[in-house]
């Protein structure tokens, strides 16, 4: 019998008053799984029970087999890269990797060498001699997935790798998840943006308020989310002209404008995601409009878990 | 990855790339800003002299030559005291607050509780880390305090000035060692360490040990200022004491300074008992 990555039964962890996981039960399979809710949904708690930083409160967790709470033999096989932007802002992106991969017991050479060759894996050998503190947002993103993956651990956990980055580094990103995993490590990779996660990986883990929604296929979850309509704001030149092409397109429901006096910032509901991301660059190629924003809303995604909850 | 099929050849390589821990945070102390404006404030006491220099100018009275004492023991018995008993204790308690709170803040503190490093180590090596930064506070005032006191005395015996400089170093270097120690425990129990650490610095040690000792004399050994005294009056023979203390109330030297490490111990277990148990979300 092929030993799951994470098992979890009956997952349960408070803050004080407050569930942030309820009785989450389930058995991940090697590959790259992807966590997708809301914000506060309960994913970093999950990820911290996975990487022993937090002891569940009733329940238990297995990672590869074992129990992760203070499991040093288990830390070495795994590679965590945490949301939060945490860094010696003086260190160099080369300094960073090097000093935290020794500390999975490596001489310097070694450490050296393994943090060049997860450098080359995150494409910033050209910045790798300059201080983190000068860093652009994506590239911050890419040296934590350094540190990460650089002692090649077996499974790699990822709490929102994408947050705050460009549409570019976003694309970088997710071209480098995904060679992982074609390389055959497991992943799991956290994300509040479905499209995002829909690019990593064909399996997800559905959260929302500590519970575990569903657990499964993308397609058969994604069937059940665009059953709601999805909201996409977009910040363009000409948000009239923008509107008028759009409103004639059978995925689009309702157009709104941010206010009066700002018709360039545009909310545009869809019964097809999927679709209608298809057709609008096209759409905007043809007008000619520069576009600066194009992003699937926080709260439509809440709107959505609270739709499925609510059936 | 990388498997370790020795143990012994394990432990030592692991001793030394955790060493990566004491290099990376003692840079890092060393690289805020903070540190110099800290030392500034423990330049004060040079201020000090200014005002008595003004008045001796403007026909007031003469200070070196009126009083009993030379310059420097008057330093030792007045400014030092304000030194040693305040703005140290309450400088490095707020520089080893902030900067161990800092790496909760920013949480780079989160990568080392991911890796296989013994909590031990990272209690160890952050407390070590603190040291130099602590030394380079604390001495260049004491220096800078000593030769001002000494040139303003023409009597000055520059020998004896020596003397006392190594010694109030050294029991500036204890206290902070104490203090730094207790603050490492705050620092790990609440993200409010800063808070806790000036109450701790001022409140208790301070003047805590000023009034609650002269009503409860056993209560003198639950004070780090009780001990550096111990120190200071066994070393330095100009060092007078309050009317109201004896010198057999003191223990000697080196007892003090056994039971200084003891306290250290004590509060390092503490945070790596803490440390090894807590959660961190």
């Amino acid at each position: 019998m092929i030993m799951p990555l994470i098992r979890a039964f009956n997952l349960t962890k408070w803050y004080g008053r407050v569930i942030a996981l309820n009785k989450v039960t389930l058995d991940v399979p090697s590959g790259i799984t992807g966590l997708l809710g809301p914000n506060g949904a309960g994913k970093s708690t999950f990820m911290k029970l996975m990487i022993g930083n937090l002891r569940p409160s009733s329940g238990r967790i297995e990672v590869l087999g074992e129990n992760p709470w203070r499991n040093k033999k288990l830390y070495r096989k795994i590679g965590y890269c945490p949301e939060y932007d945490a860094f010696y802002y003086w260190q160099t992106g080369r300094e960073f990797v090097r000093s935290l991969t020794r500390l999975y017991g490596y001489s310097y050479e070694e450490a050296a060498k393994l943090a060049d060759n997860a450098i080359k894996t995150v494409e910033m050998q050209e910045f790798a001699e300059r201080a983190i503190g000068s860093y652009s947002k994506g590239m911050k993103q890419r040296i934590k997935l350094a540190q990460a993956i650089a002692h090649e651990p077996e499974l790699i956990i990822l709490d929102e790798p994408l947050s705050g980055a460009d549409p570019i580094t976003r694309a970088n990103l997710i071209n480098i998840i995904r060679n992982f995993g074609k390389s055959g490590k497991s992943i799991i990779v956290s994300s509040h943006i479905l499209h995002e996660i829909e690019r990593m990986s064909s399996r997800i883990i559905l959260i929302y308020e500590g519970k575990l929604l569903a657990f499964g296929r993308i397609h058969e979850i994604r069937n059940l989310i665009d059953k709601y309509p999805h909201e996409v704001k977009i910040i363009t030149q000409d948000g009239r002209m923008l509107a008028k092409a759009l409103i004639e397109h059978p995925t689009v429901i309702n157009i709104r404008f941010e206010d009066k006096n700002n018709t360039n910032t545009l909310y545009i509901k869809t019964v097809n995601p999927a679709e209608f991301y298809k057709v609008l660059p096209k759409i905007i190629d043809t007008l000619g409009l520069k576009t600066w924003h194009i992003s699937s809303t926080d709260d439509n995604l809440e709107a959505v878990f609270k739709y499925l909850v609510t059936g | 990855m990388k498997e370790f099929k020795g143990d012994k050849s394990k432990r030592s390589v692991e001793i030394f790339s955790n060493i990566e821990i004491l290099k990376t945070s003692f840079r890092s102390y060393l690289n805020k800003k903070r540190i110099f404006f800290t030392e500034l404030f423990l330049f004060l006491p040079i201020v000090i002299p200014l005002f008595f220099i003004y008045r001796e100018l403007s026909g007031g009275v003469n200070i070196w030559s009126s009083a009993e004492r030379d310059a420097v023991s008057f330093f030792i018995n007045n400014i030092y005291g304000v030194y040693l008993s305040i703005l140290l204790p309450l400088t490095i308690a707020i520089f080893a607050s902030y900067t161990i709170s800092d790496e909760f803040k920013n949480k780079t503190i989160f990568y080392l509780l991911n890796r296989p490093v013994s909590r031990a180590w990272i209690v160890i090596y952050k407390y070590l880390s603190l040291i130099p930064a602590s030394i380079v506070i604390t001495l260049p005032p004491i220096i800078a305090n000593m030769i001002f006191y000494g040139l303003a005395d023409p009597q000055t015996n520059w020998g004896k000035v020596l003397e006392w400089l190594w010694n109030l170093s050294v029991a500036a270097f204890w206290y902070a060692l104490i203090i730094m120690a207790i603050v490492v425990v705050f620092s790990f129990i609440t993200k409010k360490a800063i808070i806790l650490s000036i109450v701790y610095a001022l409140g208790y040690e301070t003047f805590g040990y000023q009034v609650l000792s002269q009503f409860f004399d056993n209560l003198r050994f639950a004070f780090g200022s009780y001990y550096i005294q111990c120190y200071l009056v066994h070393t330095i023979s100009e060092y007078t004491l309050s009317p109201l203390s004896n010198l057999s109330k003191f223990l000697p030297a080196w007892n003090a300074i056994i039971i200084i490490i003891l306290i250290i111990g004590f509060c390092l277990t503490l945070a790596y008992i803490i440390l090894e148990n807590k959660e961190y979300r």
